[in-house]
């Protein structure tokens, strides 16, 4: 009995600590989806760009817009969360250093905002790491070192655009990705409290 | 139907790499303001486009079709007049479009000035261990174009030149030297501008890190009351303490407000000591009280020496006044008082120095005999609603 009690304790505070590591993921998401929201008006203002710029021509950024979102199993929407965010570490990084170098020189206060954002994407791809490591599932190829090309100044602003616009479109995905989560593993933690009372009554 | 799935995949492949079959010369050209600009866009012809179907667009604005030249089947050129300063800083954005408003090929054009030369050049250090310089663009400063600052320096009579590498210290316009600064030996230190159109570099400054030295602001502030004295306050501090045991020559300033007002009042006359007396206050009042150090002297100097920060305030009040009419504010007297004991003051050193024998004259003397003063008008007072119950 003992032995029993002590399973389901220790199943419960697993569940309780994922359930918890849900929430701060779903945070952090709002945070980089938030922040990226602000960067993208301020990047396309500065860049000089039209709202409906159209990005399809621009290779090499993950696209988050996808019709079987539903589809997917936790699995597979934590591994492409996770290869995107990795992807926009090192794309916003690039972003940065463009804007640093070539475009907006001597704009410390947008290089600044860059970087709180970098450091939030960073942690995002972390924390959706240590969840699928959390829950057994096998961690995605580190993707291939990206050559830098010597894009010239518009095709660097186009593309920066576009950073902008999937990373929050990402975000959003990673947020409800979350949440979705958060709620099963609720739902899960309440199944298993009640069936431990039922066992409990049943002794 | 594999027919019309194929030329689908086609013009999906055509539309997602339109920009690897298109170009435009000039690519990202840098003119100054006034300037015109012929470019041309150049379609491959596997795209099967038209140039004459082509058309531009500057900032997403569309140029007007009188300003393009057919030049042959694949090339469509513009021409731009009398070109205004950049919109933005990263460049204006000359685009290239088909008919059906897909982006063919972008240049960013920057129009501008060349820069002129930086002016005000002026430096400081915080406790002679770093160096922190600033300027002014020079001309009204606006290049239209990014226009990059560097701070250079040198050895007077030895070494080769630095750079200064922090730039982004809060403040547009200054960099910052942290570490390995010579002392008794002096700089050159100057500011070079260049952008696309040129560069410019400010007059040269010559200085010593001593002859530019800022401390802290002086420690340990307190204010507190001179016994029962309703006009005054005593202000005692601390020698900045990285540079306490070279700081004897000193100067220091108190400024001081009352609590509710903005206006301060600044006390030049401290000297080298640390601590000062402030009269000629209002009773029942409180005071905020500030200090600064300026290291007149420093490792013996001869220049000025800069002004460090203000001291955090110190707050204090003076007693309260119980004579009557109490409440009753009179600044007029306050000020006569502090004039007065400064003169008093100033009478008894002279006395001291010229007259022999009037040796027990001072300005405590004078001190105790207001507070005597005081006490005998409370006695009298006492005595009069005594008199009155």
């Amino acid at each position: 009995m003992a032995t029993g009690v002590r399973h389901d304790a220790m199943g419960g505070n697993i569940s309780f600590a994922l359930s918890d590591c849900y929430a701060k993921a779903e945070a952090l998401a709002r945070k980089v989806h938030s922040e990226a929201r602000q960067i993208r008006e301020s990047y396309r203002e500065k860049q000089g760009l039209s709202p409906d710029l159209n990005l399809d021509s621009i290779a090499g950024v993950p696209e988050s817009g996808t019709s079987k979102w539903g589809e997917l199993t936790e699995e597979e929407r934590l591994t492409e969360n996770a290869v995107a965010f990795a992807a926009f570490h090192s794309l916003l990084g690039e972003v940065l250093k463009e804007q640093q170098d070539d475009l907006t020189p001597g704009d410390y206060q947008f290089h600044d905002a860059l970087l709180s954002l970098l450091a939030k994407v960073e942690a995002l791809a972390e924390s959706t790491k240590q969840l699928l490591l959390s829950l057994g599932y096998p961690l995605p190829r580190a993707g291939e070192e990206r050559e830098e090309k010597g894009l010239p100044y518009f095709e660097k602003k186009k593309r920066g655009y576009k950073v902008m616009v999937e990373l929050c479109g990402w975000a959003l995905r990673a947020v409800r990705g979350f949440s979705r989560l958060k709620r099963r593993n609720k739902k899960e933690e309440e199944g298993g409290k009640r069936e431990v009372k039922k066992r409990g009554s049943r002794r | 139907m594999i027919t019309f799935l194929f030329l689908g995949l086609c013009v999906l492949k055509v539309a997602t790499s339109l920009t690897q079959f298109a170009s435009i010369y000039p690519l990202d050209p840098a003119l100054p303001i006034g300037s015109s600009l012929t470019a041309t866009c150049t379609v491959s012809s596997e795209l099967g486009l038209e140039a004459r179907t082509l058309y531009w667009t500057l900032n997403s604005k569309r140029l007007p079709s009188e300003s393009y030249t057919v030049l042959n089947r694949t090339a469509l050129a513009v021409s731009l007049q009398r070109l205004n300063g950049s919109r933005q800083q990263s460049g204006d954005n000359l685009v290239c479009h088909s008919a059906d408003g897909h982006i063919l090929a972008g240049s960013c054009v920057y129009v501008g000035m060349p820069p002129e030369k930086p002016v005000n050049l002026s430096c400081w250090s915080r406790n002679t261990k770093d160096l922190t310089c600033r300027w002014v663009p020079g001309g009204n400063g606006e290049t239209f174009l990014r226009t990059k600052y560097t701070l250079k320096y040198k050895l007077r009579w030895y070494g080769h030149e630095k750079e200064c590498e922090d730039y982004n210290q809060g403040e547009p316009y200054s960099c910052y030297i942290p570490r390995d600064l010579a002392l008794f030996t002096p700089y050159e230190i100057w500011v070079e501008a260049s952008n696309q159109l040129g560069a410019a570099g400010s007059d040269v400054t010559i200085l010593d890190i001593l002859d530019v030295v800022t401390t802290d602001p002086p420690s340990d502030v307190q204010v507190s009351r001179v016994g029962e004295l309703e006009d005054q306050l005593s202000v005692r501090w601390s020698t900045p303490p990285a540079l306490k045991d070279f700081l004897f020559q000193a100067k220091y300033q108190i400024r001081y407000r009352v609590e509710d007002s903005s206006e301060w009042k600044v006390v030049d006359d401290v000297g080298n000591q640390t601590s000062c007396r402030l009269a000629g206050l209002k009773s029942g009042t409180v005071y905020f009280v500030q200090v600064r150090c300026n290291p007149v002297g420093i490792y013996g100097s001869k220049k000025a020496g800069i002004w460090s920060d203000w001291s955090n305030p110190t707050a204090a009040s003076t007693p309260r006044s119980d004579r009557l009419g109490a409440g009753v504010c009179d600044p007029k007297a306050g000020e006569q008082n502090s004039t007065l004991r400064r003169e008093l003051k100033q009478f008894f050193g002279w006395v001291r120095k010229h007259a022999y024998g009037c040796t027990g004259l001072s300005i405590k003397l004078y001190d105790q005999w207001r507070v005597w003063l005081q006490k005998s008008h409370k006695t009298r007072n006492q005595i009069l609603q005594g008199d009155k119950s």
